[in-house]
């Protein structure tokens, strides 16, 4: 390869072909206990919930989530088989096979959620910081001003807003999924945009982009192969941590009761639904509350745990004082 | 400092003029009537006549006739479900309740936050740092409505300390205050302890020390101020998650009248003049804390005006 002025670069290759950032990114994750730690823990509550999906969404079986009478109304757990392992409702339905459902759903809701927020996210961010000029401040004065409103208002608004409209294109279970997902994250965009944003910023002024500018490779090329690997870790940081923040949204409407439609549960309507007769001060029936409480805390738990972990490999400065 | 105050506080009426629209785009987008009754079909010229008693006929009254109320007279209205009740008179019922609540929550979480993130700062790896760190995943991941039953279960159900569903004495605000209080006290916690431990690294620590100084007194007196700052900037979004938060609590604990169970029932109901009470008043809330947290920001490190005039 020879330049204009006729002169060779002398380049010596390198002993060991060095892995690739994605490599490197990739082993430093695998290496990391927390990752093993919390990703196990997620494991084992995720697949079970999926895997009996099968039986719990059949109406015909005795694990049906919305099965009335399965057992006897306000079992304690324990009596009543495996079915009976979280003991049952007022209703006689299984404690178990709806937390299995209602954790499909939480999980569904809250990973559609982050993955649109994170689009979003870094989509808006990306945009601002590299195109820069008007469209970055047009950009931020909106992040702004969001950022000033009540957003869980806004998720609640958002979702009464568009429910009828999604109604006309699919079934109203399915409209009331969508809503909820496209509702929480329309509205969680915003830290990741602010932070997508500052890092293609400092990106953008350092010598090695400077250095295929020189080179001059056009600029879908230097923002492809040169910005896009950099993002990598801030935005896997911040997308692990927003699962469980859509997941507790999730549950928060839904404890309102302005979330997912009954029958159909999610851990935040058990954790509704059971309010009354679990925390009644005379009998109190704890179960009815407290296993999807377990789960989704547990869940919620892992995840955070899961998100510090990441942290620490992709941000290595912040080791010195870990949070 | 004082362009960027006057700057802030233009920008005031035209968020809250944003705010105010979107909100008013939603409700309106949203379908379903205040006025009409899922139970029983009503006459269409009763609706229209409902509709107009309460200025609700055309959509533009929404923007010609409610904006001008409420800047001249701060009046939002009749509440459309609550017969009989203006959004004013409601919304002043609940403000106390739910601003009690939440200052409490606030004021728990910023003591205890601060002390638990700077002991566990100074006493750095010890037992207390670990409990700590545990204990803040904890307030991160567990809902409100989740340790708020596990209140209620121990502490009404079981231990009989307290009553439920009362309002009135410190006593009936102590557990709700203490479940609102712990995802913002994790928050802080954290906070707390990151910037204490990069305080407690500086130059002028050490000098502080070799002089001979006590090690709590260069903590209390050099350290504490400096490390307040990414805690003071917390307290905005704080603010904002413990208004919010009381819905939930407010429903675990059964508080009658706040904020939150407005809001909610206000929302089922297409309350709309409600909700953009509601929302103004939960808005204009959030900007001032906001605000206010800007200017307590240059009075706690007094060098950070003297960086923006530099700059």
């Amino acid at each position: 390869m020879s330049t204009a002025a006729g002169h060779v670069a002398t380049y010596a290759p390198p002993l060991r072909k060095p892995r690739s950032p994605a490599m490197d990114a990739l082993v430093k994750v695998i290496r990391q206990p927390r990752v093993w730690l919390a990703g196990s823990i997620f494991l084992a509550i995720a697949l079970p919930c999926l895997l009996t999906l099968p039986w719990t969404m059949n109406p015909a079986s005795s694990w049906y989530y919305d099965a009335q009478y399965a057992l006897t109304p306000r079992t304690p757990p324990g009596e009543g088989g495996l079915l009976g392992l979280f003991g049952s409702d007022m209703l006689g339905r299984s404690i178990l096979t709806r937390s299995l459902v209602g954790g499909v759903i939480s999980l569904a809701v809250g990973l559609a959620a982050a993955v649109l927020s994170v689009v979003l996210g870094v989509s808006i961010g990306l945009l601002a910081g590299f195109k820069g000029g008007w469209i970055d401040s047009l950009l931020m004065r909106c992040v702004d001003i969001m950022y000033g409103l009540p957003y869980v208002l806004m998720i609640i608004m958002l979702k009464l807003a568009l429910e009828p409209a999604l109604s006309k294109f699919f079934s109203p279970m399915i409209a009331n999924l969508v809503v909820l997902f496209l509702a929480i994250g329309l509205v969680s965009w915003l830290t990741l945009a602010r932070v997508v944003r500052g890092q293609v910023l400092s990106l953008r002024s350092q010598p090695f982009i400077e250095a295929c500018r020189a080179v001059g490779l056009p600029g879908w090329v230097i923002f492809l192969r040169h910005i896009l690997p950099n993002l990598v870790g801030p935005v896997t940081v911040y997308a692990t941590l927003t699962v469980p923040q859509a997941i507790l949204q999730e549950a928060f409407l839904s404890f309102l009761g302005i979330g997912i439609r009954p029958p159909l549960p999610t851990w935040g309507s058990l954790a509704s639904e059971n309010r009354t007769a679990a925390l009644n001060v005379i009998d109190p029936e704890w179960w009815t509350l407290a296993f999807p409480c377990i789960l989704l805390a547990l869940t919620l738990l892992t995840l955070n745990f899961l998100g510090d972990g990441l942290r620490d490999v992709f941000d290595p400065k912040r080791e010195g004082n870990k949070l | 400092m004082k362009k960027v105050l006057l700057y802030r506080l233009l920008q005031f009426p035209l968020v809250l003029a944003v705010i105010y629209l979107l909100t008013f785009l939603l409700i309106w987008v949203a379908p379903g009537s205040p006025f009409a009754s899922e139970s029983r079909a009503m006459n269409p010229e009763a609706l229209q006549q409902l509709a107009q008693r309460f200025n609700a006929d055309s959509s533009w009254r929404f923007l010609t006739y409610y904006p001008v109320r409420i800047v001249t007279e701060f009046d939002f209205g009749p509440s459309m479900v609550k017969r009989g009740f203006s959004v004013k008179e409601l919304i002043f019922s609940g403000l106390p309740i739910s601003m009690t609540l939440g200052l409490a929550a606030l004021g728990i979480a910023v003591v205890v936050g601060m002390l638990v993130g700077t002991l566990s700062a100074v006493k750095r790896d010890g037992i207390l740092d670990y409990a700590g760190m545990t204990l803040t995943l904890f307030g991160i991941s567990v809902p409100a409505f989740v340790t708020g039953a596990v209140l209620v279960l121990i502490f009404v159900a079981w231990l009989e300390w307290f009553p439920i569903g009362q309002w009135g004495s410190i006593k009936d605000i102590i557990l709700p205050a203490i479940a609102l209080s712990l995802a913002p006290m994790a928050y802080i916690v954290r906070l707390q302890r990151v910037s204490m431990l990069d305080v407690l690294g500086a130059d002028y620590v050490r000098t502080a020390r070799a002089k001979g100084l006590s090690k709590s007194r260069v903590v209390i007196k050099h350290c504490l101020r400096n490390a307040f700052l990414p805690v003071l900037s917390y307290l905005g979004p704080a603010a904002a998650t413990t208004l919010t938060g009381s819905f939930v609590v407010e429903q675990v604990f059964s508080i009658q009248g706040g904020l939150g169970r407005h809001f909610v029932e206000a929302v089922t109901g297409r309350d709309q003049t409600m909700v953009l009470g509601l929302v103004l008043v939960y808005s204009t809330i959030l900007l001032a804390m906001n605000l206010l947290v800007d200017v307590l920001y240059t009075v706690v490190d007094p060098r950070i005006d003297l960086e923006k005039k530099g700059a």
